[in-house]
Order: structure tokens, then sequence, then C-alpha cells
């Protein structure tokens, strides 16, 4: 395999000793797109400021590209970071918000006033270089902050909870053509979202966060189908999977096995049956074989549902 | 909600004791600067006459102090604004728990009024005060640094009194700085610098315009502080009023004097004003 | 990034430090036992305390300012909550010029109105009377209390009135019963700030005080215009500084007073 591009390597940062990223470890490959999906104060905000530099982390290291860019301010990154209440600069017009990493750069005009328009018609706002951000609609607005962050051509794009401010409407158009712009620019990006469906539909990877700590990463067809754990499962998946706690004996005789008979009636003590919507699987303590045992418990589980 | 006679009921007082003893005296005034006193006596004689204007504006003394009243608001100002600016920025950013007990020491000088932090000044930069004390004692200076009695003694006292008026609106105007609008600035390449002056000076420039316009008109007609710290010596335009009608008793000419400082400030006024149309999202 | 960090703290503290140096030097030189106050000081004593305490000059225009301070704070205080409550109750389609109004007094000199005030005061023959000086502090505390108690009326439901009305109250008395009670730390505070800008004032009071009504702070200007700085000046200034200081932190940490202006 080759080097990641993006190498998050034992990341921590505490917040007045609470902690709210523990050694975070996430790699993510060039021109991906992936999405850092978790409940709130799961610590993916934290990870995303990290990245784009604007927190420096405890302890652990960032490399993009190969180059170690912990210590770099933001402004020597490259990073492009969408906000998610977008951060326009209200004195500014959508062309100054667009043109304004450019002018940082040291651009030339001319040049400057090319990619300001590129980015527009990328994000199909051409034709509002003028506009102030006030007058603008909620997700107009979005679409200049995105034109702004992939206007310096960023090795990284970072986007911030961007479909939580839109309504349902838009959403689901926004969806894909965050999809397409990714698509069609090339740009690896990280969007970081507590919306599983939305995590699952757009990205190529899902890492899935819980406390600070990366729970899963995967495909969205492997977390789906393989949830790594009871918190996996209840997280992903539409509608959520069913968790059921049993009492040991009840474990045991659920997976078919005789009292007694394993060694590991003890474990089952503290096993959760978790029944997704397209599979059912054991969540024990530790280890277990009971895989093979899974497909009977299925059919029984739909029958023991059904009489409840 | 209440009826609009009962809401016009109650506003009544307020609006006739604004209107009737404090903006009626503005437009009397401007009458009362046309009439005259005759040398030597007390009586009034109410014929217009224009001769108080032109005595303001070809006598040397007046024009001086006027010159010298607009460098000293001016010196103000800046002063104020060079001050105010960290402060307030620390007041809003990092202050946290603190910024109550800060925002109530920026208070001070507005609650003593005008007169007990001018006498704690006399002591602090007095021949024999805090400051010169201090300097001496460390074998920094063997002779007193002459503070009083000059203008920059005047300054330092103009700058205590009116800090105040430009730090609030700088805190209020931080306060409603959009939130993240620094880190998108940074994450689009702005240095410390740029982050400054392309986002948070622009965008907390109309605080910082109606802080000065506050300051600088404050400072424009203020009296008790230059006549105190500057000992007399010092005459601005403000204390050749208070001297006008206080204790050469000729109120006419103090009235002229008195139209002059309102005028200076409507030019003020409208000058900020227009350039608060002209900042960028004026609309806003 | 750290260094910035102190480099602003040093910069804000020495900042802070310029405002609080002047009253610190005033209530330290109280102390000093010398009729010229020296630094350093050879002796301290609290003797002019208790010369100051002793002076019935002093005295008598201390108790005059308290007068003064107290009713015309009174009337502020009614006025501008009797105001505020029509403006941001009433529905009035003047409101924005009524408080344009109303809040004038705020940004006009006040020089410019006392050099106009003197000779209309002088035509009625009210001048230096308990009476006009009322009047006049009245008038330039007021717009403190309006903009105080507006800002305090924005913050309260005016629903809440409504239903106090729905339930049977009077509108007076669901005023006293509903928002009043929410409104008392805004209406203390205009009542502080008011008292506060009335007692201190020397800009106004100076042109129409007189013999028989002298306020604390124009004795105090004429005295310091006359003959220099007086040790007992000195003590009374310090103990009404302190006692200003500790109702200002007080009510900033109990009342988040810094708000409301």
């Amino acid at each position: 395999m080759t080097s990641p591009h993006v190498q998050i390597d034992g990341v921590a940062k505490s917040y007045g000793g609470a902690p709210a990223l523990r050694d975070a470890a996430i790699e993510i490959g060039e021109g991906e797109f992936a999405a850092l999906l978790g409940p709130s104060g799961c610590g993916k905000s934290t990870l995303l400021r990290i990245l784009s530099g604007l927190l420096e982390p405890d302890r652990g290291r960032i490399l993009l590209g190969g180059e170690d860019i912990t210590r770099l301010p933001a402004w020597d990154r490259d990073i492009g970071l969408v906000f998610q209440n977008y951060a326009l600069f209200p004195h500014m017009t959508v062309a100054q918000n667009v043109g304004f990493g450019l002018e940082m750069r040291r651009l030339s005009r001319g040049e400057t006033r090319t990619r300001v328009a590129d980015a527009l018609a990328a994000v199909g706002l051409t034709g509002f270089e003028r506009r102030r951000p006030a007058e603008l609609s909620g997700g107009q607005q979005q679409r200049v902050a995105i034109a702004r962050a992939i206007a310096i051509r960023p090795r990284l794009l970072l986007l911030d909870e961007p479909l939580s401010n839109l309504d349902a409407v838009l959403r689901s158009s926004v969806r894909s053509e965050l999809r397409e712009l990714h698509d069609r620019t090339g740009i690896t990006t990280v969007m970081v979202t507590h919306d599983q469906s939305e995590a699952l539909s757009i990205a190529d990877r899902v890492i899935l966060m819980k406390e600070g700590g990366v729970v899963q990463a995967g495909t969205p067809q492997e977390i789906y189908r393989h949830p790594a754990n009871a918190f996996a499962a209840s997280f992903v998946g539409s509608p959520p999977a069913a968790l059921f706690a049993l009492p040991p004996p009840a474990a045991a005789e659920a997976a078919g096995w005789q009292p007694g008979a394993s060694s590991r009636a003890s474990t089952a003590a503290r096993a959760a049956m978790i029944a997704a919507p397209a599979s059912a699987i054991c969540a024990s303590s530790a280890p277990c074989q009971c895989g093979s045992r899974i497909s009977s418990f299925r059919s029984r589980l739909r029958s023991r549902i059904a009489f409840s | 909600m209440l009826a609009a006679k009962s809401a016009r009921g109650l506003v009544a007082p307020a609006v006739l004791l604004t209107a009737g003893v404090f903006l009626a005296p503005f437009l009397l005034l401007l009458a009362m600067s046309l009439w005259s006193q005759p040398p030597g006596s007390l009586m009034l004689d109410v014929t217009p006459t224009g001769e108080h204007y032109r005595r303001i504006t070809t006598d040397s003394y007046y024009m001086t102090g006027l010159a010298r009243t607009i460098w000293l608001s001016l010196a103000t100002t800046a002063i104020c604004a060079a001050l105010a600016l960290p402060l307030a920025w620390w007041i809003v950013r990092r202050a946290g728990r603190f910024r109550g007990l800060v925002l109530a020491v920026v208070l001070i000088p507005m609650v003593c009024g005008a007169l007990l932090p001018t006498l704690g000044i006399v002591n602090l930069i007095g021949p024999l005060g805090v400051l010169n004390g201090t300097l001496k004692s460390l074998g920094l200076i063997d002779r007193s640094w002459k503070l009083l009695g000059t203008q920059a003694g005047i300054l330092i006292g103009l700058v205590h009194a009116f800090l105040p008026l430009m730090v609030l609106p700088l805190v209020a105007a931080m306060d409603r700085l959009p939130r993240d609008a620094e880190g998108a600035a940074m994450s689009l390449g702005a240095r410390r610098r740029a982050v400054w002056t392309r986002i948070i000076l622009p965008l907390c420039a109309p605080g910082l315009l109606a802080g000065s316009a506050l300051v600088f008109c404050a400072t424009l007609t203020a009296f008790v502080t230059p006549l105190i710290l500057g000992q007399g010596k010092i005459p601005t335009f403000a204390t050749m009023a208070y001297q006008q009608a206080s204790l050469v008793l000729d109120w006419p000419f103090a009235s002229a004097l008195a139209v002059v400082m309102l005028a200076i400030l409507a030019a003020i006024g409208a000058l900020g004003w227009a350039i608060r149309q002209a900042l960028p999202g004026a609309a806003r | 990034m750290k260094l910035s960090g102190v480099l602003w703290a040093l910069l804000t503290g020495a900042v802070l430090l310029f405002l609080l140096a002047p009253v610190a030097v005033l209530i330290f030189s109280a102390f000093d036992d010398g009729k010229f106050f020296r630094f350093p000081p050879r002796e301290l004593s609290l003797r002019w305390f208790g010369a100051a305490l002793d002076s019935p000059e002093y005295r008598g225009a201390l108790i005059n300012s308290t007068i003064i301070a107290c009713v015309s704070t009174a009337i502020s205080v009614t006025a501008g909550l009797m105001a505020a409550t029509g403006l941001s109750r009433g529905g009035l389609k003047s409101r924005a010029l009524v408080e344009l109004l109303l809040l004038a007094p705020l940004t006009l000199p006040l020089v410019v109105w006392a050099i106009a005030l003197l000779q209309i005061y002088a035509r009625l023959g009210i001048s230096g009377t308990f009476g006009g000086l009322v009047l006049a502090h009245a008038v330039i505390t007021l717009p403190l209390s309006v903009r105080i108690l507006l800002a305090t009326l924005a913050g309260i439901d005016p629903q809440m009135e409504e239903a106090a009305r729905s339930l049977g109250a009077r509108p007076l008395r669901a005023f006293l019963r509903t928002t009043f009670p929410l409104a008392l730390p805004g209406v203390l505070t205009a009542a502080v700030f008011s008292f506060l800008v009335s007692f201190n004032d020397v800009v106004v009071t100076t042109f129409i005080a007189g013999a028989r009504w002298m306020t604390f702070p124009v004795r105090m200007y004429s005295q310091l215009r006359g003959q220099g700085v007086d040790p007992i000046t000195l003590a009374i200034g310090a103990m009404i500084v302190a006692l200003i200081l500790a109702a200002v932190i007080a009510g900033e940490l109990k009342f988040k007073w810094s708000r409301r202006l």
C-alpha cells in the first residue's frame, strides 16, 4: 500500500483536563472522500480543527503527503476549510471572499480573477461576484464558502457538518453536488457529520468515532454490514439496530448453546445480541465463535419479536 | 400591548423634560449668541449682531485656542483608540470569568465623574507626585518631570477620562464579530497581521468610528480636566467659553463660543455619518 | 502563540493600571500626614479623615449633593421607567423619533447646554435654587435611565403581563406583579448610575449652583482652581471614590451592569 495522503498519528487533545481526543489514529488515502462520523462530543470537530491548524494537539503527529505539518500554522497549510456556519466575511463581496486566499498568496490580479470565476462556476454561482453575503440565501452562502475553500487549490478540503444548516429539500441535492464536486476536482476531502445516512451515502470511507477515539473505519458497506461492536451497530443503520441485552441463560439459549457445554458461559453474561437491519451479530465482551449460529438465531429472533 | 393613548401618556413626562429643558435652550442659544452686552453693564442689547463671531474668527487668541483644542482632541482620540483596541480584544477573547470585573474597572472614570480622578492625576503627575517620586527614588531622574500645567498632563487626564467611551463600543463591536471569521481567514492563508488588517479591524470599524466620535466630542467640550491639569495656563476652547460664562459674565459672547463648539460637533457628526455610509457592509 | 498571549496580557494590564492609578493615588494620598502630598510620604496618618468629618462646610456640601442626587434620581428613574414602558410596550409609530429625542442628551455637549441654561435660569430667577438644580440634574440623568431601562424591558416578555391581565389583574397591578420585579435589577442599575452622575456632576452644576445650594463637586472644583489640592478634599474624595468603587464592582458582579450600558 502506498503511504496515505493524510496520516493522523496518535493525536490527543484535552480541554481543561477533559479529553476530547484520545490518541486517534486515522489514515486517509489520496483523492478519498472520508467522513468523520459520530455523536456530538465524540471529538470529530476537534480533530477537524487540529487538521486545519486552528488548534494544536497535545501530542501526536499529523502528516500530509508525507510531510509533518503538526506544528505548521494554519496559514501555511493549504488546507481548505468550510465552516458549519460558513464564516463568510460580511464586509466583502462574494468575489472578494473567494479571492481572499489568492490575495494572501499574492497571486496576480488576472490569475485571481480567473480562479475566482472558475471556483464560482464550480459551485454554480457565476454572476454573483458583486453580491454581499447578507444578500444570499443559506444555500448560496455555503456555495460561496466552498468556492472560497477550493479556490486556493487545497491539498485537503475539510467540511464541517456541511448539510446541517440546510433545509430537507436542499440537503439531498447538496449531498450529491458535494460528491460530484469531489469527483470532478479530485481533492481529498474530509467531512464531519453526526448523521450516519449522510456519511454512508457520500463517503468512500467512514471513520466512526466515539468519546475521542476511532471505533471503526471502513467503507460504508463494511460499517453497515459488519459493525464492529454494539455502539457501531446502534449508531449506523436505518432504522438503528435493535439491541438486546440478554440474561446469561437466555443469551446462551438464544445462541444455541447447551447450558454448561460452553466454557464461555461466564462471558455470555455480558453478551448482547444485536439485530441490525441487514445482519445479526453477537457482540460479546470476549471473542466467541458463535457466528455460525447467528443465522439460526435470526429466524428465532424474528419469531420472538412477532410474539412480544 | 398598551393602548396608544396610555403609551403616549407614559412617554409624555420624559419627552417634555427633554424637549423643554434640554433641547429648547440650544435654540435659544443661537439667538442669544447674536445679542450683545455693552461693556461695564449687565444689561442686554437684543439687536442682532454678528460681532461675537467676527471677534472669534479674527482674534488669534481664540483661533490658536481652537487649533490647540482640535489637536488635543485628535491626539486624545488616537491614544484612546490605540489603548482601547488591545484592551477590548482582551476583554472579549481572553478575560473569561474576569470580564465583568475588568469592565467594572473600565467604567471607573465614567462613574467617578470628571473631578475625583483628576484630583488623583494631580497627585500622580505633580512635581512631588507618585510618578516623579518613584522615578527620583529609583535614581532615573534628578529633576521633576514637568507634566502638570503642560499639554502632556492634559492629554493624560483626557485619555483617562474618555477611554471608556472608546472601550465600550469596541467591546460591543468585537462581541458581534462573526464566529470563525478569523479561523476562516487563517485557513485561507492569512497571517495574524492580515487577519487584523483585513478581517478584525474592518469589521470593528463601526465601533471604532462610534468610539472616536464620542471621544473627540467629549474632549472638544471638556473644560474641567484642561483647567485643572493645565493649571489655567493652557486655554482650550471650552475653558474659554467657561471663563466667559462663569467669570467674565459676558453671556452673549460665551453663547457664541458655545455655538462654534456646537457647529464643530455637528460637522464631526456629519463626517462620521458619511464615513459610516461609505464603510463596506453599511447596508446591514 | 504563548508569547503573544503574554504580550497581550501585559499590554492590557498596563492599560488597566492606567485606569486604576488615579483613583488608587487619590485614596493613597489621603493617608499622607503632610499638608501637601508628596511621594514617598514622610508619615501616614488618618488625621485628614477626622478633619474632613469635622468640617461643617464640607458636610453641608455633601448633604446638599446627596439630597439633590436623591430627588433627581427619583424623577429620572420614574420618568425613565414610564417612558421605557411606553416605548417598548406601546407600539408607537413615532418610537424611533422619540427614542432619538430622549437619548439626545447623551451625545450633545453638556457645557454648551449649561451656558444656555445659565442665562435662562437667570432670567427666570431660579439660578442657584434647589428646584433649578434638581430640574437640571433630572434632565441630564434621564437619558441614562431611559437607555438602561429600554435594554432591560427588551429582555422581558410582554406576554407575561398580558397573562396576568387575563387572570384578572388590572393593568397597573399586572405590571407591578410581573414586569416590575423582573425589571428590578435594571431599575436599580438606572438608579445607581443616575445618582452617581448627579452626585458627581460639576460640568453643568458649576454654572447654576449658588451659595445656598453648593454641591460638593462644585466646592471642590473652585477650591482646586483657587488654592490647589487641599488634604481635606483629598480625604473626602478618597472616601467617595472607595464607596463608588465598592458599589460598582459589587454591582457588576451581581447585576452585570456593563451589559446594560
